[in-house]
């Protein structure tokens, strides 16, 4: 793949996928200047390795896959072993949309479940990915993203029931 | 129980509303790039951009299935062969590595494995010449000093076992990609810098290009999937434990498909299916993967450790002829994903 043609591509790819993946980022990370580095980071290492993605199943799944696993290198560093991230309230920054007390809760019963069951609930319930193409992101078993997803359900119920889980 | 995608998407939507596409992640990944193309010495090896091919067909008994390969996938296999036989490097290593094919006029095939990603400079390129049969291997590297682990210029077979180890984890898989990278830095490496015509609609492109292979479909896909499990147990030599834990990602459809809040499969009918060296194929996918560790109460559990062969399988099959076109493993330990 020649440069011209790959910053074509690349061009169209932080159009398309920059928010969705700096939302996923900062879901995972809970920071947003890291989120913000880890979404640079997964651009340009996707402009190097472009070559590849010809074998890949597609193009969300491929950058998603990357972006996980920077998140993942970036949550192993020192300095971000040694903050605290748990989530609360004041450590989110208000939106440019308006929204209530639920999205909060929501959005801090996502970001506080332990980082596999996270990892899967984000890439599903967030960003629509579907198991065949979770399974591509994370290179699991399905059976193992199944159980996760699960897991993470019975926790978000119990921890949402009053929001948004309903008997129907 | 109402399960909710859309909530939990529009909720954390709203709620991470403040995070929105900034100039600057584009500038600075454009600088970034700029800083990569700079220096000006080593011409990137291209791979895998050769299109007219001469179809021969051998067939070679496997397991209960007669497998067919096309030429360039059959001197792959013999380039494969030739590399662990007399370097060393067997298919667990040659993740680290790119492989390109490329068919000579004289008949014979060029099979290039080169050092894939930041691993390019430092791992150079291997060339294996195949005809009749017969292999005959160089490296760009070849007479380099390949001593002092990874502070050498160049790595050769050490190395590379070495990085079987580190790569597993993830941490140090990082330190060593990182060690490349700056070992490259220091001698310059530059894109091919050739002008090319620019691409409109490059998704649609990628899109016509599946339909077309799939509207080329002479077998059925159960065909082509036996086809390429064959190709792998026998290519790869899976005994029977493996063989058990193979998992077909090809056309999956999840288990609990009809469960509330699972979102159900797109279903274009042309996702597995592909023009790969301007061939219809279908891509075959196996998982070979370690079993999930039960979860205990209060108990963190670590997932059972990857063991030899684990990783992920691609075949292409030709969907007119079925021979196999394109084969590649990944083990997860090298390179990008």
């Amino acid at each position: 793949m020649d440069r011209d043609l790959r910053r074509v591509w690349l061009d169209e790819a932080i159009t398309r996928w920059e928010k969705p993946l700096l939302r996923l980022c900062f879901a995972y990370l809970g920071d947003t200047a890291l989120a913000e580095d880890a979404v640079q980071e997964t651009f340009f290492k996707a402009w190097k390795s472009y070559d590849r993605f010809r074998k890949e199943a597609g193009e969300k799944t491929w950058l998603t896959r990357i972006a996980i696993n920077t998140c993942k290198d970036l949550m192993k560093s020192a300095w971000v072993r040694n903050t605290d991230r748990s989530v609360t309230p004041d450590t989110l920054p208000e939106g440019s949309a308006a929204f209530d007390e639920q999205d909060d809760t929501v959005t801090r019963a996502v970001m506080a479940l332990p980082s596999g069951l996270k990892e899967a609930t984000l890439l599903h319930w967030y960003q629509g990915m579907t198991l065949n193409e979770m399974a591509g992101v994370l290179r699991l078993p399905r059976s193992t993203i199944n159980f996760r997803l699960k897991k993470a359900k019975a926790i978000l119920k119990e921890e949402l029931e009053d929001w948004y889980f309903e008997d129907e | 129980m109402k399960t909710n995608k859309k909530t939990i998407q529009s909720a954390m939507d709203r709620r991470l509303s403040f995070l929105n596409e900034q100039p600057s992640c584009r500038a600075a990944v454009l600088h970034r790039i700029a800083q990569e193309e700079e220096p000006v010495m080593k011409k990137k090896v291209s791979l895998g951009l050769v299109f007219a091919i001469v179809l021969v067909l051998l067939s070679v008994a496997a397991l209960a299935t007669t497998l067919l390969f096309s030429r360039k996938a059959e001197a792959s296999r013999t380039a494969d062969r030739a590399m662990e036989k007399e370097i060393g490097i067997g298919s667990e290593m040659m993740t680290f590595f790119a492989r390109g094919e490329e068919e000579q006029e004289d008949g014979s095939v060029l099979v290039t494995y080169t050092g894939a990603g930041s691993l390019e400079y430092v791992l150079g390129t291997y060339s294996v010449l195949v005809k009749d049969g017969k292999a005959e291997i160089s490296w760009n590297r070849e007479g380099e000093d390949v001593s002092g682990g990874y502070e050498a210029d160049a790595w050769g077979i050490e190395q590379l076992k070495q990085m079987l180890t580190d790569c597993l984890d993830e941490e140090t898989k990082s330190l060593v990609l990182a060690k490349a990278e700056e070992t490259a830095a220091k001698h310059g490496m530059q894109e091919d810098d050739a002008p090319s015509e620019e691409i409109e609609g490059l998704h649609e492109q990628i899109e016509a290009r599946k339909t077309a292979a799939l509207n080329a479909r002479k077998l059925s896909e159960e065909e082509m999937i036996a086809a390429g499990r064959s190709f792998i147990i026998s290519n790869y030599g899976l005994n029977e434990e493996q063989i058990a834990r193979m998992e077909l990602y090809t056309n999956y459809v999840p288990e609990f498909s009809d469960e509330e809040g699972v979102i159900p499969e797109e279903d274009n009918g042309n996702d597995w299916y592909d023009m790969i060296n301007d061939r219809p194929c279908f891509r075959v996918e196996y998982l070979l993967g370690q079993p999930e560790v039960p979860e205990q109460e209060g108990v963190v559990v670590t997932p059972l450790p990857r063991e030899e062969k684990d990783g992920y399988y691609i075949v292409y099959v030709n969907v007119e002829t079925g021979e196999i076109e394109e084969y590649e493993f990944n083990s997860g330990l090298g390179g990008i994903g």
